[in-house]
């Protein structure tokens, strides 16, 4: 699919004319980006084992354990109430133009806003603002709030117990609904490609989701549902938990904290969690790892030994990778996990799978941040002329109909840089949670305790840092 | 802040601007790239086309059959009516990579598929 503001028809024969012969690498939009320079490469892969060492270092872990958390509570006071109403109210105006537009507006995936706000606008916008500022989507969530208000108004009509119908949550479940669900949104958004965009889809998706959440809520109880199956709550409250501002305990106050402070400070999360964070990481790599080199040939390996229906082909294989990538980085983290709880028999491997997962949150965030900001900054412009125009009648509502996106907004070094500063801090930071936690639950075996998960961090970097950088080996013929 | 702050800064600035631009403006440099298109294909060493921000590439098209050429994200296309050779003049004002790609006349209705670019115009950033 391209940009393109040409008068004729090119655009919609590129949006509907790709069949996915072979996995596309993205979900929607092309992306422009260049690859890292290998200098870079090199510089980052330094200084991610480097910091790491250093954060092990005896001095580190004095600071480490003597550090206490510096937290800043914020008194918005009006001006938050005043923000939850605006949010909230937004976001239930712009979920009825998602459906609104899917259905009515243009057939071109960017000539529409419901596949830009969903996709670009809300998936990734929402995934930064959530890991970086603060988790702003439970003031957002346009299906919490619709629920709450309904079943305010039952309360106040009389109904004592509300709408829900408080079923009992099958406990063996727990949180695997939403790991299924995470993994399910990237076969869809990834591999059932280009379809995922298509603005009619994306009405359908979306009224989907509502009626299965809405039903969840009315039969589990909102609450319930939403920390166990609602997929969209659980990331984004997982990528909140990193971020430097969260609510807090006392109705009307924010708390600006160290970044990762949330993290480390919560209870321990049950095994299904840990799967979610390991999720989380898979699906924001797999993105990446699709256009690699590595990942094609494996792809054509795989589909010379089980050979599948021609034409159902991208769509097995590109499910089967995603499930393989988790599982393997699913595997790979147990088995830290196993010699961990050798070298510290205090615990089981399980008990700390659960205990360390969340210290993987920033490398995800990293991630996110180093794949997705020139495509946020570039791709998010679309919503400037689609708001003006949105079922693209010819309106010009806000007088920014005829506004062209700025490719060159974001100068590709300056891409580089932030990818590769992102990178090695999201590790550092990683690294130094993981420290921080070993120190409070084994003391004196800390470092022990640290070495196998710090092993596997630099593992899961060097990847992400691979998925970046150019090919060290060039491929003279293009994969076909 | 006392206003002479202000306004030296202000000046600064403007001086630094200056300079920047003028040392930059020395760099832009005029390049040709050729797309020479036989049987709707490029050849290989065509398939990737290398330019640095901020140049003025004049990229010349010729082909055996008439179509159409777009560079995605630039807004470029330039049209060929019949076998020949045509210029397209553009400033590299962006860095990245974009997708070229060719619509023969003759598939014009069959639209065409963009699985495998047809060539790419890889802009780097400066040193």
């Amino acid at each position: 699919m391209s940009i393109r503001c040409g008068p004729r028809a090119a655009w919609l024969v590129a949006a509907f004319c790709t069949t996915p012969a072979t996995v596309c690498a993205h979900a929607f939009g092309e992306r422009y980006d260049l690859l890292v320079p290998l200098g870079f490469f090199v510089v980052a892969a330094t200084l991610t084992v480097a910091l790491s060492l250093v954060v092990a270092a005896p001095f580190m872990r004095r600071l480490a354990s003597q550090s206490t958390a510096v937290e800043l509570t914020l008194h918005p006071g009006a001006l938050l109430t005043a923000a939850r109403v605006v949010l909230g109210l937004l976001s239930v105006v712009l979920l009825c133009l998602v459906v609104v537009a899917g259905f009515a507006g243009s057939r071109n995936p960017e000539a529409n806003p419901a596949p830009v706000l969903v996709w670009i606008v809300w998936w990734v916008g929402m995934s930064f603002v959530a890991g970086c500022v603060g988790n702003i989507w439970p003031a957002c969530d346009p299906w919490r709030i619709l629920f709450d208000a309904v079943d305010a108004i039952a309360r106040r009509l009389g109904c004592a117990n509300g709408i829900a119908l408080h079923w009992r949550y099958p406990a063996a479940l727990g949180a695997w609904p939403a790991v299924f669900l995470l993994l399910l949104l990237f076969v869809w958004l990834e591999v059932i490609y280009p379809h995922s965009a298509l603005p009619v889809q994306v009405a359908w998706l979306t009224l989907a989701w509502s009626a299965l959440t809405l039903t969840g809520m009315l039969c589990f109880g909102r609450e319930i549902w939403q920390r166990h199956a609602d997929v969209f709550h659980v990331y984004f409250s997982m990528l909140g938990r990193f971020a430097p501002v969260a609510a807090a305990p006392a109705r009307g106050e924010l708390v600006l904290r160290m970044p990762g402070r949330g993290l480390i400070t919560a209870d321990r999360d049950s095994f299904a969690m840990a799967a979610f964070v390991i999720a989380m990481l898979a699906t924001v790599l797999f993105d990446g790892l699709l256009g690699t080199q590595g990942m094609i040939m494996a792809m054509h390996a795989v589909s010379s030994w089980f050979p599948v229906p021609a034409g159902g082909q991208g769509y097995v294989l590109g499910t089967a990778g995603l499930l393989g990538v988790w599982l393997v980085f699913f595997g790979a983290y147990l088995f830290a996990c196993v010699i961990t709880s050798r070298l510290v028999p205090a615990r089981t491997a399980r008990e700390l799978a659960c205990l360390f997962a969340p210290t993987l949150v920033p490398i995800a965030i990293a991630y996110n941040v180093a794949h997705y900001f020139s495509y946020l900054a570039v791709h998010g412009q679309l919503l400037i002329p689609l708001l003006s125009d949105p079922l693209a009648r010819g309106w010009d509502l806000l007088g920014t109909a005829r506004y062209y996106p700025d490719i060159g907004l974001i100068d590709a070094r300056t891409t580089w840089h932030l990818a590769i500063g992102a990178i090695v801090a999201g590790h550092v930071v990683s690294v130094w949670l993981a420290h921080r936690l070993a120190l409070r639950e084994f003391a004196a075996r800390a470092v022990l305790a640290s070495i196998p998960l710090t092993l596997l961090m630099v593992v899961y970097t060097a990847i992400s840092l691979l998925v970046l950088a150019e090919p060290l080996v060039q491929f003279t013929n293009a994969a076909s | 802040m006392p206003a002479i702050v202000i306004r030296s800064c202000a000046l600064l600035f403007l001086l630094c601007h200056l300079v920047w631009t003028a040392a930059h403006a020395a760099d832009a440099v005029r390049r040709t790239l050729e797309l020479t298109i036989a049987g709707n294909v490029v050849p290989e060493n065509q398939r990737v086309l290398r330019a640095a921000k901020g140049d003025v590439v004049t990229l010349r098209v010729s082909s055996d059959v008439p179509g159409e050429l777009h560079i995605h994200a630039y807004r470029q296309e330039v049209k060929l009516s019949a076998a020949g050779t045509v210029e397209l003049v553009f400033t590299a004002h962006a860095s990245g990579r974009y997708r070229i790609e060719w619509h023969a006349a003759a598939q014009r209705r069959q639209g065409g598929h963009h699985d495998h670019p047809f060539a790419m115009l890889e802009v780097r950033p400066r040193p």
